[in-house]
């Protein structure tokens, strides 16, 4: 067993007893002093994911996997924290003296997705999902305003009704196959695939894992969720919650396999995701509902590209949740530097009037990052896209990728109804916005890795592929 | 081996205490009592676990472990939904869940 593979996650455990340490210190200091370590904490996760990356190996009585999907991921979720790091300076809504615990909540739900992707036993995957959960139940609720308690709740009872079902379709899958350990499922998978009951074990299973994607039939907290969050816990639901969930979809595919008819539930599914929330998405006036409307379309793209089951279907949903979480994170800088200066952390479409007068810079990001979620070439949501229906084409889903396409042609309607608000409404104040200078790099830095990610996507590829392969049971 | 200690009649009970607590779950409209209804559901998967523990598991230990580690997060669950709910009552005083619906979703 070599511990130092496991250095990113105990960085973060160390991190996680200082900022309880923190809640001890008088709350005007602590607060100024999570502005500087949330972000410091990010860009050290960053490196020592990064050192780990081309390592492998199995820790803790083999429940725990190091290998390049697990570390791909962790690199994309310590990317997403350290955004949401940065972002955090305008938190505007977050109680004052609750500011440590939004720290510590947001670490230990970091935490939690970081093993969520190494998890290779049922029981690590359980406690690890369960930890970023309830961390996620805690952060939605905490927000100076009447509703908060009441998206926190409503997350809590879909959560944990998703986390039961899947634990009774787990113990079926265990039961079956005598052995909790991924592993261990997949050597005797082709064996039990055609019994029902290991279907249906596998179906109940999924329920938490499209609970965390957002999909139909569980995407029913997300519009509440996100609009009564605070903004940058919103953005860490949107795009850290969501690259975990894709991990371990690929873990659990990648160790059962897919039978016809799971490929035909997940199939409609996706249908359904993909129209009602790009449907209902087309009427809304709050922006944090919109993109909330918006992920359970994308969410939908994903699990196309899940459900091909073949080694390009999973690295191309590999390669989309990482440019997910760059367009989806562009999107959310803006919303939460328009929200702070309208001081109103729920902004509505009219606030966005004249972004583009106030600050140019802003509304080229706000473009780019919206555009790339619709799939606009050249950025890197269009060649996400791209590899992921052409996976599904190969697999003979092309009713799936058909529909897919006219969708996307859709969400550009209302993805660019706020653009349109952006660069040809008149500013409501001539007031410029003024960013911070960490806002201001990692606004560049999104701009950046949207075109080249979309340009050049040829390494990434690769990587996510010899990553895929890498994980093979 | 007689027909009450045999494996399907575990699971038949786990089944019917899962459908009981999705059934609570969809038709109460008390957040405490749908909290009840997760606990059955819960408490089924670790019937499950440990039933398949006796017949079927090589591991003699595995199942066990499993259903502490369910009631251990079940602990943690209901803590969390409590405090959740005790904030959401201070707010509306009232903890129907038909009352919490200023969100539209």
């Amino acid at each position: 067993m070599d511990l130092s593979l496991f250095v990113p996650e105990l960085i973060l455990l160390g991190a996680i007893a200082y900022l309880l340490c923190l809640t001890l210190s008088s709350r005007q200091i602590a607060g100024s002093a999570l502005n500087i370590f949330l972000p410091g904490l990010g860009m050290i996760l960053m490196v020592s994911t990064f050192f780990t990356l081309g390592h492998s190996g199995v820790l803790f009585s083999d429940t725990y996997r190091i290998d390049m999907i697990s570390q791909g991921f962790k690199l994309v979720l310590a990317l997403s924290f350290l955004l949401v790091a940065v972002l955090s300076c305008h938190r505007i809504s977050i109680p004052r003296d609750r500011e440590v615990e939004y720290g510590i909540f947001l670490s230990t739900s970091l935490l939690g997705m970081m093993m969520m992707t190494s998890a290779v036993d049922i029981l690590t995957l359980y406690v690890s999902m369960e930890l970023s959960s309830y961390s996620l139940y805690l952060l939605s609720a905490l927000r100076r305003d009447q509703r908060a308690p009441e998206a926190g709740v409503k997350y809590l009872l879909f959560g944990a009704a998703a986390s039961g079902v899947f634990l009774w379709g787990m113990s079926l899958l265990v039961g079956l196959s005598g052995t909790t350990s991924l592993a261990g499922i997949a050597a005797q998978a082709p064996a039990l695939v055609a019994q029902p009951a290991f279907s249906l074990g596998l179906a109940f299973a999924l329920f938490a894992f499209l609970f965390k994607l957002s999909a139909f039939p569980l995407h029913f907290w997300a519009p509440d969720v996100y609009e009564s969050a605070a903004t940058p816990v919103t953005s860490f639901i949107a795009t850290a919650s969501k690259a975990a969930a894709v991990a371990i979809f690929i873990r659990i595919f990648m160790a059962t396999g897919l039978s016809a008819g799971l490929i035909w539930v997940l199939g409609i599914l996706a249908f359904l995701s993909m129209t009602l929330g790009n449907a209902v998405a087309l009427v809304q006036q709050d922006v944090k509902r919109l993109l909330a409307y918006s992920s359970i379309a994308q969410a939908g793209y994903l699990l196309l590209g899940l459900l091909s089951g073949t080694l390009e279907g999973y690295s191309s949903s590999f390669f989309y949740a990482f440019a997910y979480v760059l367009m989806n994170t562009a999107a959310f800088l803006v919303v939460i530097v328009v929200a702070e200066s309208s001081r109103h952390d729920n902004p509505q479409i009219s606030h966005f009037n004249g972004l583009a007068e106030r600050s140019p810079f802003l509304a080229l990001l706000l473009l780019l990052g919206l555009l790339s979620l619709a799939g606009i070439p050249p950025l890197a949501g269009f060649t996400g896209k791209w590899i992921l229906f052409s996976a599904a084409m190969d697999q003979g889903h092309w009713f799936l990728v058909l529909w897919a396409v006219l969708n996307s042609v859709v969400s550009l309607f209302y993805y660019l109804t706020l653009v349109k608000h952006v660069y040809l409404k008149k500013p409501e104040t001539a007031q410029p916005i003024l960013l911070s200078t960490g806002t201001k790099i990692a606004a560049f830095l999104l701009l950046v890795s949207l075109v080249l990610l979309g340009v050049f996507p040829n390494a990434f590829i690769t990587f996510t592929q010899q990553a895929i392969l890498s994980g093979a049971f | 081996m007689s027909a009450a200690q045999s494996l399907s009649s575990y699971l038949l009970i786990s089944a019917a205490l899962f459908s009981i607590g999705v059934f609570g779950l969809l038709s109460r409209r008390n957040l405490v009592a749908i909290l009840i209804s997760l606990e059955l559901i819960l408490n089924s998967a670790s019937l499950n676990f440990v039933a398949f523990n006796k017949f079927s598991l090589v591991d003699k230990a595995l199942g066990q472990v499993f259903a502490i580690f369910i009631i251990a997060l079940a602990a943690a669950e209901v803590c969390i939904g409590l405090s959740l709910i005790l904030l959401l009552h201070r707010k509306k005083d009232s903890i129907n869940v038909d009352e919490a619906r200023e969100l539209r979703g």
